[in-house]
């Protein structure tokens, strides 16, 4: 029996000073508060473990933050050479420029790059950004994406006034007539459209694009002189070593990323095409750590390592694995258990299950047997998890099948 | 249903009145008059169809702040036999609010009292009507070890939110289980934050959150604006 004890003197102790005790996404209620551990200890490689010592497979990765595996012994030793010399200064650290020249480098479509600590950061700024080069007011997202947590986007529900959403237009993932639509009746207000490179929606399967998706975006953004940015910022580095619009043939005008570009260290970057380099330079954007020499040395290392290990495609291959067998498995206990999205970032289905009770079960089941499965977010496959651990975990997770089925 | 021009708040109070009453342990519907809340003249709501006991909106909102409140005299002088019933009923659910009793029957009551509020918010004030969109469900409310719901909140298509005590025939849409039944007045009071509920165990929620936490958020709104002072 996997205790908990600890974590629960800690999180009463949080929830005396802290607001929830812990908040946002890995707030309790968001998982299975009874079930996974409220604060973790250490990490290495696709393990951790929690402050009750209990420890897990994870299949979260600190929610995309880990693309390397926890500790990776070449991003530490980059990060440990910086902290050494200094984190954050009066001014930026020539490493600014390293990182900024690798991603243009690295990206395409860059010929320009700024940073910042968290995606929310760089997607609003994104947007401002779009606003300064249109001139133009409106942005179109998609129905249920999430881009951050600013008031334009977030998904709470405190703390909104009506003008908080008033600029933002939504319309249904893959739905292009919605959005032609759209463009028809704003046609010179719409300053951008921001997107995830596919639909990845808390509580729901993850939905890739249509065929033709991206090309007709793309065409509409074009012809209506609006800008298209992606938000890749929980998929990046996931799907493609060159920023996921590689892994789906088309190019935006500014892309956003953060999660495993550091690897866990907090960093976001936003990177842009030359046509909107002078209007980057119009919006203000700062941050007191936001250039933080330590963080940057990680993304380096980090960047370094998915181009030249291509990690993506290593983390794609993992997952499909892991996938394909998780949903066999299932199978043989009469379970049809779809793993939608890409195979390195998978969100579990079961068919029939819109009300979830299923897979909040097969994931508490899990949870005993030190997996780290969430039910309500899309999991994630970083380079540490090897046939090994990959094997194992399917064992375990044949376990919890079969106490599911008794 | 609301009328236009009636105070969401004092229609709020009748229906959880209502639904509280319905909810006492003592209640019979087949001997106890209905007082289910009843458009009257503008600014006045009835209890019961028959127009015997009406309170002004004013007094409907002292009658939830524990202000004594007198229901119109104009009224009930037509009907004082069905008057007396009824006011004597208002008295004893008030009282038995009071009471603070520990044991199922109060925690039912209780929530019936809470939820029924709560239904009315989301059916009718602006900021739940946005938030709650398109969503519609069941929402069953237990006790643990307690198989059947102790009350349900629902709204089939277009219709609106309310709570019902049958247990329902489809799979609700999400479960909340209270771990005890102080627990369970405590959530009622307000007195429990429910991301620490939760974490520690206090209830448990199961099935579809999002629909679980537009009614929590509606529920803590409507709270505020109708604080339980009991």
């Amino acid at each position: 029996m996997r205790s908990h004890n600890t974590s629960e003197i800690l999180f009463k102790r949080a929830s005396r000073v802290i607001p929830g005790g812990t908040y946002g996404h890995i707030a309790p209620a968001s998982g299975l508060p009874r079930h996974f551990a409220h604060f973790c200890s250490t990490g290495h490689g696709a393990f951790f473990h929690d402050v009750d010592g209990n420890e897990w497979i994870d299949f979260m990765c600190a929610y995309g933050a880990v693309l390397h595996g926890y500790q990776n012994p070449r991003i530490e030793a980059a990060v440990e050479k910086q902290r050494k010399l200094g984190s954050i200064f009066n001014h930026p650290n020539e490493v600014v420029v390293e990182l900024a020249e690798k991603l243009t480098q690295v990206v395409d479509f860059a010929s320009w790059s700024v940073f910042a600590k968290n995606g929310s950061d760089l997607t609003t700024w994104a947007i401002r950004v779009a606003r300064e080069q249109t001139k133009r007011p409106l942005v179109v997202k998609a129905l249920g994406a999430y881009h951050g947590v600013d008031a334009w986007c977030d998904p709470g529900l405190g703390g909104r006034i009506d003008s908080d959403r008033s600029d933002v237009v939504e319309f249904e993932w893959n739905n292009l007539n919605q959005l032609e639509d759209i463009f028809k009746q704003k046609k010179n207000d719409i300053a951008a459209v921001i997107l995830t490179p596919y639909h990845h929606a808390a509580f729901a399967p993850s939905e890739m694009p249509t065929e033709d998706f991206w090309s007709q975006v793309r065409g509409l953004c074009t012809e209506n002189g609006s800008l298209l940015i992606l938000d890749d910022v929980r998929a990046g580095w996931r799907l493609h070593a060159g920023g996921s619009h590689r892994f789906f043939n088309f190019t935006p005008d500014i892309s956003v990323f953060s999660k495993a570009l550091g690897n866990g260290y907090a960093i976001s970057a936003c990177v842009g095409i030359e046509a909107v380099k002078s209007a980057a330079s119009e919006v203000f954007l700062t941050g007191s750590c936001w250039n933080d020499a330590v963080a940057m040395q990680a993304a380096l290392s980090s960047l370094t390592m998915c181009v030249e290990g291509n990690v993506p495609q290593s983390v794609m291959t993992k997952g499909q694995f892991f996938s394909e067998r998780l949903e066999q498995l299932a199978k043989g206990f009469n379970y049809s258990l779809k793993m939608t999205g890409p195979p390195s970032m998978p969100y579990p289905w079961f068919e029939g299950d819109e009300n979830l009770f299923l897979i909040q079960k097969f994931c508490q089941l899990a949870s005993k047997q030190g997996l780290y499965f969430h039910p309500h977010h899309n999991w994630f496959i970083s380079d540490a998890h090897d046939q090994e651990s990959l094997k194992k975990s399917l064992e375990l997770a044949g376990r919890a099948f079969e106490e599911l089925d008794s | 249903m609301l009328n236009q021009g009636t105070s969401l708040q004092a229609w709020a109070v009748a229906r959880s009145i209502f639904k509280g009453c319905v909810a006492l342990p003592w209640w019979q519907s087949d001997k106890f008059p209905s007082i289910e809340p009843h458009n009257c003249e503008l600014k006045f709501l009835s209890f019961g169809p028959m127009q015997d006991v009406v309170f002004s909106e004013e007094n409907i909102l002292n009658l939830h702040k524990g202000i004594f409140a007198l229901p119109e005299f104009r009224f009930w002088i037509k009907h004082p036999f069905s008057a007396f019933q009824k006011i004597k009923t208002l008295q004893k659910f008030g009282s038995y609010l009071k009471s603070r009793e520990e044991n199922l029957e109060y925690l039912i009551v209780l929530l019936a009292t809470c939820l029924e509020a709560t239904a009315v918010y989301m059916n009718h004030h602006a900021q739940c009507i946005k938030l709650l969109g398109s969503e519609k469900g069941t929402v069953c409310f237990f006790l643990k070890d307690i198989n059947a719901p102790l009350i349900t909140l629902t709204k089939n298509g277009n219709a609106y939110w309310e709570t019902t005590f049958e247990t329902p025939e489809i799979e609700p849409r999400v479960k909340l289980s209270f771990d005890s039944i102080n627990t369970g007045i405590l959530s009622c009071l307000g007195r429990i934050n429910p991301l620490v509920g939760s974490a520690l165990g206090n209830y448990q929620v199961d099935g579809y959150l999002p629909l679980m936490d537009k009614v929590g958020y509606c529920s803590r709104l409507t709270a505020k604006d109708l604080p339980l002072i009991i």
